[in-house]
This record gives structure tokens, C-alpha cells and sequence, in this order.
């Protein structure tokens, strides 16, 4: 097996090493950080408080230290010289995928080592002994489980960064890709491209975002209020896509069999060189390669762009925001947000003396905004009526379709006890028809968001 | 037009297995115009590539070794054929780029290859000890010299004693203790009933060895 030869050729490099360190580094940081009030002490704590984190502040170490193994095996012509001991271009490809893999797991085994000592050291410094206590510690099943998700994400992302970096040829331009493709998914860098919903859902189907997707069920970003649960079905497709996409680009094209040697004139007749009958014909590179690179881009585009066309199923399972039922909802005005807008500007519009009417509309009734009576509560009611200004959540940054946030800013600070307040936030749950609409089914709140510094005012 | 002897016998060329049968081989593109190249290496036999510099020696070289895809023409070695599919087998090579990785040991490097060709550990140290490399063989190979790199290169290409051994300038950098070495080594390994094909600019190495000199133009044999 040359694959581990290759991982452990990769993880003696020092430049790896030193990525190793860094990502253990981070690991201790994150299970250990002061800063952090919910942090779980002891190993296996602090591997389950900050292993996740190894998909965004890992994720370009990991991405890196696979895409230096197939790069650098190009860059230094040891792939030539592999096929010059008679491995054929599919095994030398397949062992330098798994060998960032497994090159991977080796950073993945420094974070998670990192983690555990972070944690271990929390207990120390914090006191409690959460990781001795088998009464509070979890389930050996779920702990292998988490292990193995993540285990598996960290070699796919290095397996994925070695076929970047065999295909790149060159070190330097592999990692400056994964790089650019890994950046986003650091928690300062998402809370800025989070700000653009476009951006979310395109990153969703970049080589990370969909192992991501698949290995967290979450195609969000890292920073707190980007994440976007889903289906983990479609990003395996996307992730089994790029794999195969960048398999057929690494892969040298198939010529002509030996079968169809046939004798060549001692020159070559100029007009024949490189004519596009000769490329027609199968003789040039890139034969073989165009046809499926073509079909996985239009499959792409076709999955991106017209999730809607797919099979129910497979639609089923598509971030909601693209699912034809909620363009449906809100193309018609009865998206879970536009029924909120309409329910707020509603309440605003009249008088307390007309409340009733808006808050206890019998249900079922299509054209109401309410699914039953009672669904809002009158602290709810009254709260929107004497904000000053009230703002709902954008749908970019729904959890889902059926939960809707609205802020509600009071000019004047509402005092309670010695604190005022200016910001209350209220939360609307709905529920959708059988005709897609969608309806206020109940309310929480209003909470108390953002203080201020005086304590003179009302209180709602 | 040859003058019949009394002595027949001595004079008819001899005949001997052909290992490489190289026909026709050529790159014809828009970029790139290489061959047609032709070239038999027979048993036992050391073939030297010469011509000017850009001649194309480096690139017929991996057109044999199927580094490169041919556009037309075939290589064949022990009857198979070559292509960057169908990899060569039982060839030991030196190529420009050492292929080795800086940052692991000589001893490591050798074995990375050793694995791949079932050698045993014996046979990386009695290589790297032929090499003249055994005292240098657990420093990485990035504090070795340009000359202990070009051996070490030399020394993998000997793993595993392949019947032909393909060589693209292995005397650059040797000084002339190493080069006497290279000679003695391929002596050795032709006397053993192998072959050599190799590509060099110098024509002291090429004596040394008594190779039969095929000049390349423009990647065309003449």
C-alpha cells in the first residue's frame, strides 16, 4: 500500500507539523477558552463542546494539508516516477487521495487531542470533574458516533484537497484555492459573507460547504445566527459530485487503443497538425473528458438553479427556501414572513379598542392570519402596537420556514426593576395549509434584547 | 555498401532479444511537434540519445516511458505496450526532476519506492551503501548536495534490478569520482544481460560505456 507511505511521508513534512501544532493549539483554545461561559470541562467534554469546530477553524488546515500532498507529489515529479515503476494513473490518483485523507486525519487527531487537553485543562483551572462523573458523561455510542462523522468529514475534505492540489500541479496554487474555498467557513470571515443570503446558499455547494452539509446537517456558515439546518442527501450529491469531477479532470485522458496503431508518415503533413478533424477523431487531450465534465456542470446548474424539477423526493430534501412550495407561498403574499408584515401592519393599523379582532379570528379561515384563537397574546399584541418601530427577522436568516422573529424598538426605554430597555423581541410560530399559506399559530415573548443605560421611561 | 569477408560470421550483426521497440512515435499538435522517433534496444545494449540542446532527447525519453501521451506511434518494452496508461514495468529511471521528497530522509525516500516494488529493507541499504550514500543515508535529502541527490536518484532507479535502466543527464552534477562509479555500475548491470538507454551531453560517459549513439533533431531519431 503506497497510500500510507504517502500520508506519513506528508505528515513528516515540517510545514504539515507545524499546521498540526497550530490545529491542536486551537483545539485546547476553543475547549479551554475563558471567554467561553458553556464550555464543557474534562477530555471527552471539551472534544464535545469544541469538536465540531473542527469544519470551520480546522477546515482550511485540513483542506491545506491535503492539497499539499497532491500537489507536492506532482510538483516534485514523484507521480512520474510512480508510473515509472508501473502504477497506472488511476492507482496513483486513488493513493494520493487517500493519502490526504488519511494526512488529514492526522490534523484531525491533533484538534481533537488539542480539544481534550483543552478541556482537561478547563477542569483543572475551573474546577469540576464532569469527565470522571459517569453519571454525566455521554454515551460511548454517541461519542464514537460524533467521532466518526467528523473523522470522516476531515478525510473527505483532505482527500477532496488532495485531488484540488493534483490537479493544480503546483503548491502554491493549490493552497491559494483552498485557501479562498476554506476562508469562509472561519467564524470571522462568515459573519461578514453571512450578511449576503445569496452567499450562504451558494458557498452551500462549494467543495467544503457540502461536506459540511453532510457531516454537520447544516449548510450555514460558522458565526452564531448562520446556520441553516438541512437535508443531508443533495450535498452527498454535490460532494460525490466534485469528487467525481475532479477524478475525470485528473486523470490523464484515455487515447487511442493499441489496437489502433497504425503507421505514420515520417513527417507529418503541416495541414493535419492539430487540426480540429484530428481532435475530432479522439487523438487530442481532453477526449472523453468533455462530455462528463459537461454533464456534471449541467447537472450542477440543473440541481442549483431548478431544484424544483427534481424528483419529490430528492425536491423534498432541498434547503426549504428553494423548495417549490415556499416560492409558491411567496410568490402568492403567504410566505411565513409576509404573514407576519401583514399581521404587524394590521395590529399597528387599529385601535385597542379593535383588538379582538385581529387576535381572536376563528380559525380555519384561509384568508385570516391567525390558524386559531388565541394564537397571540394580548402582551404580544400590545407590545406591537406601542413600539415605535418594529423589524422583521429577514428570510435569509430563518432557522426555517416556520419560525419568524420580529424586533421591536421603543424610543422611549422600557424600565423593569433598575433596568430600561429599548428592544423587545417577539417570535412568531406558523403553521402552513393545505394550500401552502401560512398562518400564526403561536406567539412567544415579548423578551427584553438590547438595554439601555437610563433608567427613566414606561414599561410596555 | 559493405565489403564481403572471408569471415562472414564475424561481421553479420548479432542479433539479440529486442527489450525496447520504439515505432513512429510522435506528438503532433497546434504546441507541441515532436518525432516521429524511432529507436530498438536490444539486450545487453547501451543506446545514447545526443543532439543540441532543445533537440528533444528529454522529451522522447518520456514519450517511452508513457509520461507523455503520444499522438501516434507506439513504444513497446518486453512486448507490452507503453502508454500513460499502460506504465512501464521492470525500468529503473532518472529523470531531470529527482522526485524525491527534501524534506525525508534518503533511506526514507528509497523506501517509499522500495514498498511499491516489494524490495526488501537489505536492498535500500545495499543501494544506498553502492551510492556511496550509507553515512548520509538518515539526513534529509534537503541538505544533500546536487551530486548526493543525482546519486540517490541513481541508486532508486537500481531497485529492484530492472533490465533496462532509462537515464535523462545522470552524470550532471556528479563530480568524476561519481561518474567513474555510474559507468562501473551500468557496466555491471549491462554485463548482468540489462540494457541502457540513455540521454547525455557528454561524450567522454558515452565512450565510457560504448554506447551506440543515436542523435535526435527536433525529437527525430537519425
Amino acid at each position: 500500500m503506497i497510500a500510507p507511505r504517502l500520508a506519513c511521508g506528508q505528515l513528516s513534512r515540517p510545514t504539515v507539523r507545524a499546521m498540526a501544532l497550530v490545529a491542536m493549539v486551537a483545539g485546547a483554545w476553543y475547549a479551554w477558552s475563558p471567554g467561553t461561559a458553556f464550555g464543557l470541562p474534562g477530555v471527552l467534554g471539551g472534544w464535545q463542546f469544541a469538536g465540531a469546530r473542527l469544519l470551520d477553524v480546522g477546515l482550511v488546515l485540513l483542506a491545506l494539508t491535503g492539497a499539499l500532498t497532491g500537489a507536492g507529489l506532482r510538483e516534485r515529479r514523484i507521480d512520474e516516477h510512480l508510473h515509472s515503476v508501473g502504477l497506472d494513473p488511476s492507482t496513483v490518483v486513488r493513493a494520493t487521495v487517500v493519502s490526504g485523507g488519511l494526512a488529514a486525519l492526522g490534523i484531525a487527531s491533533a484538534f481533537a487531542a488539542g480539544t481534550g487537553l483543552g478541556g482537561l485543562a478547563r477542569s483543572i483551572t475551573r474546577g469540576g470533574s464532569w469527565w470522571v462523573d459517569p453519571a454525566h458523561a455521554p454515551t460511548l455510542g454517541h461519542a464514537l458516533l460524533t467521532v466518526a462523522r467528523l473523522g470522516t468529514a476531515a478525510a473527505l475534505v483532505g482527500a477532496l484537497g488532495a485531488l484540488i492540489g493534483w490537479v493544480a500541479r503546483r503548491e502554491d496554487l493549490a493552497a491559494a484555492v483552498v485557501v479562498v474555498l476554506g476562508l469562509p467557513y472561519l467564524e470571522q470571515v462568515s459573519a461578514l459573507l453571512g450578511r449576503l443570503p445569496a452567499m450562504i446558499g451558494l458557498l452551500a455547494f462549494s467543495p467544503w460547504g457540502a461536506v459540511r452539509a453532510v457531516a454537520l446537517a447544516d449548510r450555514g456558515l460558522a458565526a452564531p445566527g448562520y446556520d441553516r439546518p438541512t437535508s443531508v442527501l443533495p450535498f452527498a450529491l454535490v460532494t460525490i459530485g466534485w469528487v467525481v469531477a475532479l477524478v475525470v479532470v485528473a486523470l490523464p485522458p484515455r487515447l487511442r487503443s493499441a489496437r489502433s496503431r497504425r503507421p505514420v508518415p515520417a513527417r507529418l503533413p503541416p495541414h493535419r497538425v492539430g487540426s480540429g478533424r484530428r481532435r475530432g477523431r479522439g487523438h487530442g487531450r481532453g477526449r472523453g473528458r468533455a462530455p462528463t465534465v459537461g454533464l456534471v456542470a449541467v447537472a450542477s446548474v440543473v440541481t442549483v438553479l431548478a431544484g424544483a424539477t427534481l424528483p419529490a423526493r430528492l425536491a423534498d430534501s432541498l434547503p426549504w427556501r428553494w423548495q417549490r412550495s415556499w416560492r409558491t407561498a411567496v410568490h402568492e403574499g403567504w410566505s411565513s414572513g409576509q404573514t407576519v408584515d401583514r399581521f404587524v401592519a394590521q395590529v399597528r393599523s387599529v385601535s385597542a379598542v379593535d383588538e379582538p379582532t385581529v387576535a381572536a379570528t376563528s380559525s380555519p379561515d384561509p384568508a385570516s392570519l391567525v390558524s386559531r384563537a388565541g394564537s397571540v397574546t394580548p402582551e404580544v399584541t400590545d407590545a406591537l402596537r406601542r413600539a415605535s418601530r418594529v423589524e422583521r427577522q429577514p428570510e435569509s436568516s430563518m432557522r426555517g420556514p416556520d419560525q419568524v422573529t420580529v424586533r421591536l424598538r421603543f424610543d422611549q426605554p422600557i424600565v423593569s426593576g433598575s433596568a430600561a430597555f429599548t428592544q423587545y423581541l417577539v417570535r412568531f410560530s406558523l403553521v402552513v395549509d393545505g394550500d401552502g399559506h401560512w398562518h400564526i399559530d403561536r406567539t412567544e415573548g415579548p423578551v427584553a434584547s438590547g438595554s439601555s443605560a437610563a433608567s427613566t421611561g414606561g414599561s410596555p | 555498401m559493405t565489403v564481403p569477408c572471408a569471415d562472414q560470421s564475424i561481421h553479420e550483426p548479432e542479433h539479440r532479444p529486442v527489450v525496447l521497440d520504439v515505432s513512429d512515435l510522435a506528438i503532433a499538435s497546434r504546441r507541441r511537434r515532436i518525432g516521429p522517433f524511432d529507436l530498438v534496444v536490444e539486450v545487453g545494449e547501451v543506446v545514447g540519445l545526443v543532439g543540441a540542446n532543445g533537440s528533444g532527447k528529454t522529451s522522447c525519453l518520456r514519450l517511452v516511458l508513457g509520461l507523455d501521451p503520444a499522438t501516434t506511434g507506439a513504444v513497446r518494452l518486453h512486448g507490452r505496450l507503453v502508454s500513460p496508461w499502460r506504465p512501464p514495468t521492470d525500468v529503473g529511471v532518472v529523470l531531470e526532476a529527482d522526485g524525491c521528497y527534501p524534506w525525508l530522509t534518503g533511506r526514507d525516500n528509497l523506501e517509499l519506492f522500495a514498498g511499491v516494488l516489494g524490495c526488501g529493507e537489505t536492498e535500500v541499504d545495499d543501494r544506498l551503501a553502492d551510492a556511496g550514500l550509507a553515512p548520509a543515508a538518515d539526513r534529509t535529502v534537503r541538505t544533500y548536495s546536487r551530486g548526493m541527490r543525482q546519486r540517490l536518484a541513481i541508486a532508486r532507479a537500481r531497485l529492484g534490478d530492472p533490465s533496462l535502466l532509462v537515464l535523462d543527464e545522470p552524470t550532471v552534477a556528479l563530480d568524476e569520482a561519481a561518474t567513474g562509479w555510474l559507468v562501473d555500475a551500468l557496466a555491471s548491470h549491462v554485463d548482468a544481460g540489462g540494457s541502457v538507454l540513455v540521454a547525455s551531453h557528454d561524450p567522454t560517459f558515452l565512450d565510457a560505456l560504448g554506447a551506440r549513439r543515436v542523435v535526435v533533431d527536433g525529437g527525430r531519431s537519425r
